[in-house]
């Protein structure tokens, strides 16, 4: 969420105190547990301090983010001291620790949110902003609330979808959907050319849509309803030439006006969570707050110039997450989501497919392949593991191929699980972009 | 030529580069961030520092370390191409040619930082080094032991950042 203050003079960047937004996760997780969880804050924070106390062995891909962006984090000595303590990033193998973090995780465990929001902590935040230009004060912190807001929902072949809405993004991963169950995706291999052309077109009329369309809901009129309507999306599919990429796209007209981690976790009842958190870039804004560990968000980057996510004081900004839910029959099936900004809701769609039109375990359908298309890029993203044919056949009708490596974290990195409806076993699925990994307890 | 062990750089080259020095990256890796807190903040040899210099920045300098590979989210951000990074780091190392400066090529980005590209910038910057430190993990299929052999390059392998520290401080001449 925005600060109170007026920032509509400032020119938001990616790094430093004046990106920071004020945070969320704290609010949204006890309000969480506090509604729906059966064990105390003290049980449920235990682990995350001794792993912040006793440390944890880096991995390959966390001593690539931080070296990705070590400039800027070595422009914070608070941040240096938390990802290089002798000087020079974290490596592999090393092993990360952060005491102070620790402390912090202590005292809410003991006191709750308040000690976050209206405590020690929001006055060390709060000191730490006034002293470098930050526009997050104490009174910012007291007032932030989680919201509870309903669900955006949807079908897909017959599996109800439920997925994270506005300001995030599971509106356009159901509206994507919405658009794909008009082609009869299945009667083709995964990655056959027509199936990555459909699938990018699609996603392009979804993000333009996204753009156009979507922000906070309390500050703006978001055509839920017409953007999830079936009737919508069959028109947005009809603009689809199979043998042709459409180089401009706009969004359309629905029927009304107006860095991310995600945990999959299902319980010995069949409940199911999916939870997306973001710092938004990889370390944030890289700023810590002095003496307490916590390194702050990037998310004022995230306002548009313009439009339903133009920046106004206590607005929150639109996202891409897309923490979703799929069930089949009114029972939950699948509980999955991904960090990887932009990609995340391409990936949520990719993911519905494998499962659904191509009938994947969920660890098949997490490695498979990734593309990205969006509306205001002009190549398609792929990684080099698409099939040579069709990529060949897609720069034939005037594709531009952007390739990655074969796994690459640029394409998010989604855990899932999958709980088979006939025994009820599950199956949990884990991300190699990203350093993933499933747990049963 | 020979793979120096750690430490062991060839005595010829002990104390053999002057400042002032720059550090630029050829790829726009990150690496070079950490090279530069490496060489100015722990062993406070107060190099210059432009992750995207270009060729009059470094008119003055003695020695030029070049931080090899590419990264394609660097490239984003300073706005380049691969192909307008490969310019810059030609005209980069002409300048240094014509100025008779010399250049130490250091890569520390282990595998991450190999590949196609990163391979480019290795092959256009190696042959004109006068030295090559590289952490072991981007040279593990030899491709830098045999690019400064054919050139006749001396290569200095070392089995983490840290080490290749100490390679760069023993290079520096005392001021």
């Amino acid at each position: 969420m925005a600060p109170l203050a007026d920032m509509s003079k400032i020119k938001f960047g990616s790094e430093g105190h004046v990106a920071v937004a004020v945070p969320g996760t704290v609010a949204g997780l006890c309000t969480a547990l506090k509604d729906y969880g059966t064990k105390s804050l003290a049980e449920v924070m235990a682990p995350a301090i001794r792993y912040a106390r006793n440390g944890f062995i880096v991995s390959e891909t966390l001593a690539q983010t931080i070296a990705d962006r070590f400039d800027p984090i070595s422009r914070n000595e608070p941040l240096l001291q938390i990802l290089a303590p002798e000087g020079l990033p974290l490596q592999t193998g090393d092993i990360f620790k952060n005491p102070d973090l620790a402390v912090t995780l202590e005292k809410i465990a003991a006191g709750g949110p308040d000690v976050f929001y209206k405590g020690e902590i929001a006055e060390a935040i709060a000191k730490d902003m006034a002293k470098n230009g930050g526009f997050i004060t104490k009174a910012d912190l007291a007032a932030y609330r989680a919201i509870k807001r309903e669900p955006v929902r949807g079908t897909y072949r017959g599996y109800e979808i439920v997925s994270a809405p506005p300001p995030v993004g599971g509106i356009s991963v159901i509206e994507m959907l919405n658009m794909l169950e008009c082609f009869d995706l299945g009667s083709e291999q995964p990655l056959s050319p027509r199936n990555v052309h459909i699938m990018s077109e699609v996603m392009k009329r979804g993000f333009a849509d996204n753009s156009a369309y979507v922000g906070d809901p309390d500050f703006t009129q978001i055509p839920v309803k017409g953007l999830l309507d079936k009737e919508y999306a069959r028109s947005r599919a009809q603009e689809i030439d199979l043998n042709k990429i459409t180089t401009s796209i706009k969004a359309g007209t629905p029927n009304e006006h107006p860095s991310t981690t995600h945990l999959s976790v299902v319980d010995r009842h069949g409940n199911m969570v999916a939870l997306t958190q973001t710092l938004s870039g990889f370390w944030g804004a890289c700023v810590a707050v002095p003496g307490t560990g916590i390194i702050l968000n990037n998310e004022m980057q995230n306002w548009s110039s313009r439009g339903p996510n133009a920046y106004a004081p206590g607005k929150r900004m639109r996202t891409t997450i897309a923490p979703t839910i799929i069930a089949k029959d009114g029972i939950p099936f699948v509980t999955m989501g991904t960090p990887g900004a932009g990609r995340i809701i391409s990936t949520m769609v990719i993911l519905t497919v494998n499962l659904i039109d191509f009938d994947m375990g969920v660890q098949e359908a997490i490695e498979s392949p990734r593309f990205y298309a969006r509306d205001t890029e002009k190549d398609l993203s792929i990684e080099s593991r698409i099939p040579k044919e069709t990529q060949e056949w897609l720069k034939s009708i005037g594709y531009s191929i952007k390739e990655y490596p074969p796994f690459d974290l640029f394409f998010g990195g989604a855990q899932a699980i999958l709980v088979d409806p006939k025994t009820g076993i599950m199956h949990g699925g884990a991300d190699p972009r990203r350093d993933g990994a499933v747990f049963g307890f | 030529m020979p793979i120096f062990a750690q430490y062991s750089v060839p005595s010829n080259l002990v104390a053999n580069f002057e400042r002032p020095g720059f550090i630029t990256s050829a790829g726009q890796t990150s690496d070079a961030a950490i090279v530069k807190v490496l060489a100015n903040t722990r062993l406070k040899l107060g190099l210059d520092y432009d992750i995207a210099a270009k060729p009059q920045a470094i008119e003055n300098a003695k020695t030029l370390v070049l931080v090899l590979g590419v990264s394609n989210k660097g490239l984003g951000a300073a706005g380049l191409s691969l192909e307008q990074e490969i310019e810059r780091v030609k005209n980069i190392v002409a300048e240094a040619i014509k100025n008779n400066t010399r250049i130490i090529s250091i890569h520390t980005g282990g595998t991450a930082r190999r590949g196609e590209a990163s391979n480019q910038v290795i092959e256009l910057c190696v042959p004109v080094s006068n030295v090559v430190i590289v952490v072991e993990g981007g040279n593990n299929d030899g491709f830098f032991t045999s690019l400064c052999e054919k050139n006749n390059v001396p290569l200095v392998q070392v089995p983490s950042i840290a080490e290749a520290g100490n390679v760069l401080m023993s290079l520096f001449a005392a001021q």
